[in-house]
């Protein structure tokens, strides 16, 4: 389903940034945790605070930022993100379902 | 001013005597006399009173049952929030009088930023030492304790969240199996060890009293400029490896005992010492060689 699905960020209110010169620093509200993010996972989620966006959208979105088509290795990289942002708890599903 | 020692030893065997490190004020009272000696030998020196204002924990070291004091006796905890600690034998009481004020710590300050970590001071700059056991932690803020720098802590580093100020708390060292001769050795002169505790759960436990300078400055906080992670390996070659920011950030993390119940607090005032210090990794083979590598990081990086 994560081929289908549309994400969303959460909530934005419930992160904290520190941007280091190799990394963003996410910490989030709810858990405690702090994470790190280099610049492209940081790019992606950025696009999905800005609205929300599907797999395929994201694709033509970064597309459009690197100004060239994203190649497989990086369209797998876009992918996995979405999967660990998910699991971290920073993006969810427009419809819960698509989780499945 | 302290109360004098009569009384001091009347507080600690009865209701209770008040002893201030850093920034906390425990209340403690000792039932056995011979825990009682020893405690006021290795806290000579601190600050105590007989009624503070404000009292952050609560220690009695005291017998569950008049058999337990006086046939094979057994040392238990009361801090409050808890007394079901594991009873140790009378002869390492002292051990349980530090367990039971580092629970309390470890456990209940949510009004600092806490560190497992050793902290000291040269020159107004101040370093920080986090570890995991084993890595020579302790050995090393004692051997600089005792190298001329100021010492503030050997178990829990104290940030406070609005300034960035690292507070003393200079109880003191635990030092354990290897390091106890090593810092004997060091410091040449037996009077500021306790007596060495053997067969506990870590080995052979020995306490150094921190040098008076450094209790006499137990109110002076300090700026947070070096951080240093060591390791310690009896076969490597010394070397320095710097951190990334990033990377500083998230040691500091896991060093920390209560970043994740401070909250935001912590997160922005961990982020600030991540930036505003230099931090790197030292592995080192002996002390001395440790002091070195510190003393060798800071003079080519500080002006």
């Amino acid at each position: 389903m994560i081929e289908t699905a549309v994400f969303k960020v959460m909530d934005t209110a419930c992160f904290l940034w520190h941007h280091m010169d190799d990394a963003h620093i996410i910490y989030d509200v709810r858990s405690g945790h702090s994470q790190a993010l280099n610049d492209f996972a940081y790019e992606i989620f950025e696009i999905l605070a800005d609205k929300p966006c599907s797999l395929a959208g994201l694709t033509v979105e970064l597309e459009k930022i690197l100004e060239q088509p994203l190649g497989d290795e990086l369209k797998s990289q876009v992918k996995k993100t979405i999967i660990d942002f998910d699991k971290m708890g920073l993006i969810e599903p427009k419809n819960p379902e698509h989780r499945e | 001013m302290n109360p004098d020692l009569s009384t001091i030893k009347r507080r600690l065997s009865g209701s209770g005597l008040f002893m201030t490190v850093g920034p906390i004020c425990t209340k403690i009272s000792i039932k056995f006399p011979s825990i009682r000696d020893e405690f006021m030998h290795i806290y000579k020196g601190y600050s105590f009173s007989e009624q503070p204002e404000i009292t952050d924990y609560y220690l009695d070291v005291y017998a569950k049952s008049f058999y337990r004091r006086y046939v094979r006796p057994q040392v238990a905890l009361n801090t409050l929030t808890r007394n079901n600690f594991v009873p140790l034998p009378e002869s390492m009481g002292l051990l349980s009088v530090e367990m039971g004020m580092n629970w309390q710590v470890a456990f209940g300050c949510k009004t600092h930023v806490l560190f497992h970590a050793g902290v000291v001071e040269r020159d107004g700059i101040g370093v920080v030492i986090p570890a995991i056991s084993g890595s020579g932690k302790s050995t090393l803020s004692a051997g600089l304790a005792y190298d001329g720098w100021r010492f503030l802590s050997d178990e829990f580093g104290m940030l406070d969240v609005d300034t960035g100020l690292l507070y003393p708390y200079p109880r003191p060292v635990s030092l354990k199996n290897e390091s106890i001769a090593v810092m004997k050795d060091w410091v040449g002169d037996p009077e500021p060890f306790s007596r060495e505790y053997e067969g506990t759960p870590k080995g052979t436990i020995c306490y150094l009293r921190p040098p008076v300078p450094s209790l006499e400055n137990m109110h002076k906080p300090v700026r947070p400029r070096v951080v240093i992670h060591p390791v310690f390996n009896p076969n490597a070659k010394p070397s320095i490896t710097p951190l990334t920011k990033t990377m500083a950030f998230f040691r500091l993390v896991r060093s920390s005992a209560n970043y994740g119940d401070i909250g935001e607090a912590a997160f922005h005032a961990l982020t600030k010492v991540a930036e505003e210090t230099i931090s790197c990794e030292i592995t080192y083979s002996s002390l001395e060689e440790a002091i070195a590598l510190v003393n060798q990081f800071i003079d080519e990086n500080i002006s």
